[in-house]
């Protein structure tokens, strides 16, 4: 489990470094203050010199694509699980709100999202539920982090999470922060990377250490 | 002057004051004009209206705001309504259940979920489960499933949740709260501690919600709806009270001012207003003490005898002949007068006898005031009058009406030919002359009876209408028996005829459900044995699971779930109201959502075994007013007997007679078909009105065919009526103004009548 538990120190690191603007101890602190100060004022300084990389620029090169189909394969890490489990399907995604997840192993499910509409089958079972969205809100923010980045819309994502981009526009990661308390409860941070307009992996990190690393494959032609 | 007629008028009085002031409860439920002695079904029903499954729920919306603000608003009036302590329960959407509820939920879970049998917890069963919950865990719900899979690796709670706790079962939700469709109203619903018919506890639980409204909201903007039975009987109760006494005191003031310009004497005006008053006091005192209590409409109906009884020292002092003793005129006039007393008498024994508590309390008031003004008339206001006083004669007026009557009575033939215009009239119009609809005749306007709609159309709470009764002679066979019948709906449901239903059972199994599952749950070890043979199947932990194996042995010790054990929960409140007492037994009731195929339920219905039945509270409520007016009409008939008896006794003579009943028979029902032909739905208040025109319009024509002497005192007689008939059209007049639809269907059809029965009256008076 040593391995599990890497990330999370990463994580709270990460989190540290986001509240520490908090204004107490700015206060405290003017001589810090002077040097954060400087500090943003070289970043932003080297931002505009380094091109515009950032979050709406890469929205918007997400937002561009074309409607897709994508292998995926997922390890899901469980407390509750001897070994990972490991799964694999493909992800369809197309503007501007529709995203199916079809699990093929190691059993059958189709998650589908059109709008508000969620439908969820399960094949063998022959069982069908159909559910509104905007009533079960923790789900729907699990859901957005992957349909809003892969349909690049920035709007819908920003009214879940907190975005912070790292990384250059090779290499880039998306780190989602839950900004509403009922779904930090259950998610601790997700982190999307790719290269360019390209996603790689999206991996969800759950409140209590329990984590699933997606991989997506080269899009199917 | 004879003292003892004085005495015992004056104990009387001081007794009846005594018994109204300090014994008489006043009471504003309008079921009290639901009958009390009815059918089963009826009775059922009128439970149910009562203080039934849904009589106590208060639907609230905000509106007039941004949805973040509406939300903000809907967030905090919960919680100040929880605070009030005046309801069991406040939702808004916020928590699909009470904290309480997942209890019971988790606690019984077995014993409540209807997945729970033997092979469900055999090692096939239980692996089945493990492998559904895998797929729930890999899935966008894992993180918030997976705290409860340890203990409910079967997922009967999550069953459970989806059944009771699922979102989807409400509104939808924006922001956490429920929102209607459009987005425009944030919902909450609230059920009163308070029963919906004790209106003034409910009136405080409205004022309670309005001002945790005021004190919550964050802008003057927003605006607050409240509906449901409870806010409508607190909105017709202060209708109906400000309506009749505000109208019955502008009543007394137009018939006191109509009275002093007859007499020109205040004097005469305190004297005259002595019988009414006196008949008023002894009338409600005498339903207090037959009834136990006294409706807020039979006192509205108090304006009836004003118009109706302020006639008789009306008549006495308008006959006085110029320095004649009032004990001489009474001489002369008391035989047609005691007449006019006994026929209204009669009439109101219909009334009495309608079978609905309402009206037969009215009945009995008109009655017994009646009565105690004609007595107060013949033996105390001649004795209490001074010996001589002076009267205005109105000489020229009377010259003036003497000769208008002369102009009428040429006109004998037009009482007749109404008469049969009108009775053709209504035999043709009959198939929609009656009202049916009980809700027609609530004082409700339309507006708020729109949004009752709207909310509860939002809500997902619609009115109940068809309920299924299954009767029991104890709680647990009435649940047992509903638990029998539950599959069955299941198919209906399947067929797209109802929406869904709810029962008891579902929220509280009869016993011996939770004993069947109990027995169900294996041994600890046995359950071990299978649990680790499915587990070892799964890529699942094999020692997670111990709250499991913990929970199902507890379960299989647990005394069954009680309906008292839900007590203050919204599931609670839908469970108690659904299992009712009747008589020595009880009824479960099993109640229907948007039911789309009634044709089809009603067969599904008669299928059904045992004594169990279909209740159509609509239908039932409709068929009842029909089967109640029918009724009456019956005991009108009665009532026009006897008054016939009485006049023939009265009168002695055809001729008379018939020169008494046409014109009032014509008024009768020449109003009735003005009525239909204005397009206004009869109810049984107009029947009821009717009869008391026929009450008054008698006493105009026995007053216009009484003997008299000379010329002068035929004046004097028609004087008298005349300011008889504009005392009671001013009086009724008035009523017709009401926002109450009874009252008004009584005022309009009084005045009517009687202006009908003046006229008809006066074209067959004795003219020498």
């Amino acid at each position: 489990m040593t391995t599990g538990k890497a990330p999370n120190l990463r994580h709270c690191e990460c989190s540290e470094a986001i509240s520490f603007f908090a204004p107490r101890r700015v206060e405290r602190l003017p001589r810090r203050l002077r040097f954060l100060a400087m500090t943003a004022i070289l970043l932003a300084w080297a931002g505009t010199v380094q091109a515009d990389w950032d979050t709406p620029t890469l929205m918007k090169m997400l937002a561009e694509r074309p409607a897709g189909q994508v292998r995926y394969s997922e390890t899901k890490h469980s407390a509750l699980l001897k070994e990972p489990l490991k799964l694999t399907g493909t992800l369809r995604y197309k503007k501007p709100a529709f995203l199916q997840k079809h699990v093929q192993t190691p059993f059958e499910e189709i998650l589908s999202v059109d709008g508000e509409r969620l439908t969820w089958e399960k094949p063998v079972a022959q069982k069908k539920h159909i559910l509104a969205l905007r009533d079960y809100p923790a789900i729907r923010g699990f859901i957005e982090s992957m349909r809003s980045t892969l349909n690049g819309d920035v709007k819908t994502l920003e009214r879940f999470y907190k975005l912070r981009l790292d990384g250059t526009e090779q290499q880039w990661t998306l780190v989602l922060l839950p900004s509403d308390i009922d779904m930090a409860q259950f998610i601790r941070v997700i982190r999307i990377s790719g290269s360019k307009a390209r996603i790689s992996t999206i991996e969800i990190e759950e409140a209590g250490g329990d984590r699933s690393i997606m991989t997506l494959h080269e899009d199917v032609p | 002057m004879k003292r003892w007629p004085v005495m015992l008028w004056l104990a009387v009085l001081a007794g009846c004051l005594w018994w109204v002031t300090a014994q008489t409860r006043f009471n504003t439920d309008m079921a009290a004009f639901l009958p009390d002695s009815a059918a089963p079904a009826q009775q059922l029903m009128v439970d149910q209206l009562k203080d039934g499954v849904a009589s106590r729920l208060v639907l609230l919306a905000v509106e007039n705001g941004s949805t973040g603000q509406l939300a903000e608003s809907s967030k905090k009036l919960s919680r100040a309504l929880e605070a009030s302590g005046h309801f069991s329960y406040v939702r808004n959407g916020e928590h699909g259940l009470t904290p309480a509820e997942r209890e019971h939920l988790m606690q019984y879970r077995y014993l409540l979920s209807p997945t729970t049998d033997t092979s469900r917890f055999s090692a096939a069963g239980l692996e089945q489960g493990l492998q559904d919950s895998l797929q729930l865990l890999a899935s966008p719900a894992g993180a918030m499933v997976k705290q409860l899979l340890p203990s409910d690796p079967t997922g009967a709670m999550l069953n459970l949740l989806e059944d009771w706790g699922g979102a989807s079962s409400g509104p939808s939700l924006q922001h956490d709260v429920w929102f209607s469709d459009d987005g425009r109203r944030a919902l909450l619903l609230a059920e009163t501690r308070a029963p919906a018919f004790d209106i003034d506890a409910q009136q405080q639980v409205g004022d309670a919600i309005r001002r945790a409204f005021d004190e919550s909201r964050s802008s003057p903007e927003l605006r607050l709806l409240m509906s449901g039975p409870s806010v409508f009987a607190v909105q017709s109760r202060n209708l109906i009270h400000n309506d009749a006494w505000r109208l019955s005191l502008v009543a007394m003031l137009l018939v006191s001012l109509i009275l002093l310009l007859a007499y020109g004497s205040p004097r005469l005006l305190g004297l005259g207003i002595l019988p009414v008053a006196s008949g008023a006091l002894v009338g409600i005192a005498a339903v207090s003490l037959s009834y136990g209590n006294v409706h807020g409409i039979t006192l509205g109906f108090g304006a009836t005898l004003i118009g109706e009884a302020v006639d008789y020292p009306t008549y006495l002092f308008t006959q006085r002949a110029a320095e004649e003793s009032l004990r001489n005129t009474l001489e002369r006039i008391w035989p047609t007068l005691r007449l006019a007393v006994l026929t209204t008498v009669f009439g109101s024994l219909t009334m009495l006898f309608s079978g609905f508590s309402g009206l037969s309390q009215l009945g009995m008031f008109s009655l017994v005031g009646v009565l105690a003004a004609g007595l107060v008339t013949r033996y105390v206001l001649p004795e209490i009058a001074p010996d001589h006083f002076a009267i205005a004669h109105r000489v020229q007026t009377q010259a003036l009406l003497a000769r208008g009557a002369s102009m009428l009575s040429g006109l004998k033939w037009l009482p007749l030919l109404a008469l049969a215009a009108a009775a053709a009239y209504l035999a043709i119009q009959r198939q929609d002359l009656w009202e049916n609809e009980l809700s027609r005749l609530s004082p409700i306007p339309s507006p708020a009876l729109e949004l009752d709609r709207s909310l509860r159309e939002a809500m997902g709470a619609p009115d109940v209408r068809y309920l299924i009764a299954v009767p029991g002679n104890t709680r647990q066979a009435a649940l047992e028996h509903s638990e029998t019948i539950a599959p069955q709906l299941q198919e209906l449901v399947q067929q797209g005829i109802t929406a869904g239903y709810d029962l008891t059972a579902r929220i509280i199994p009869s016993e011996r459900t939770q004993a069947v599952r109990q027995a169900a749950l294996p041994e600890p070890e046995t359950l071990r044995r299978n649990l680790d043979q499915a587990v070892a199947a799964t890529p699942f932990r094999a020692d997670i699971f111990e709250p499991f194996l913990r929970q199902v042995e507890q379960s299989r010790h647990l005394p069954p779930l009680q309906i008292k054990d839900w007590q203050g929960t919204p599931l609670g409140g839908l469970a108690g109201g659904l299992m009712v007492r009747q008589g020595d037994g009880w009824v479960a009731l099993i109640s229907l959502r948007n039911v789309s195929n009634e044709a089809a339920l009603k067969a599904f219905a008669s299928r059904l075994g045992g004594d169990a039945f279909l209740l159509d509270i609509k239908g039932e409520s409709s068929r009842m007013i029909m089967q109640y007016r029918d009724q009456s009409l019956r005991y009108s008939l009665l009532g026009v007997a006897a008054i016939l008896l009485v006049l023939g006794i009265g009168l002695r003579n055809i001729r008379a007679i018939f020169a008494v009943l046409l014109p009032v028979a014509a008024a009768v029902l020449a109003t009735a078909a003005l009525l239909a032909g204005m397009d206004i739905k009869l109810s049984l208040f107009h029947v009821v009105s009717l009869l008391l025109v026929l009450g008054i319009g008698l006493n105009y024509g026995l007053f216009f065919n009484r003997p008299a002497l000379d010329e002068a005192e035929r004046r004097r007689t028609l004087f008298g009526v005349l300011v008889c008939a504009a005392s009671t059209v001013s009086a009724f007049g008035v009523l017709a103004f009401s926002a109450t639809p009874v009252l008004q269907a009584i005022g309009i059809t009084v005045a009517l009548g009687a202006v009908l029965s003046l006229l008809f009256a006066a074209m067959w008076a004795k003219t020498k």
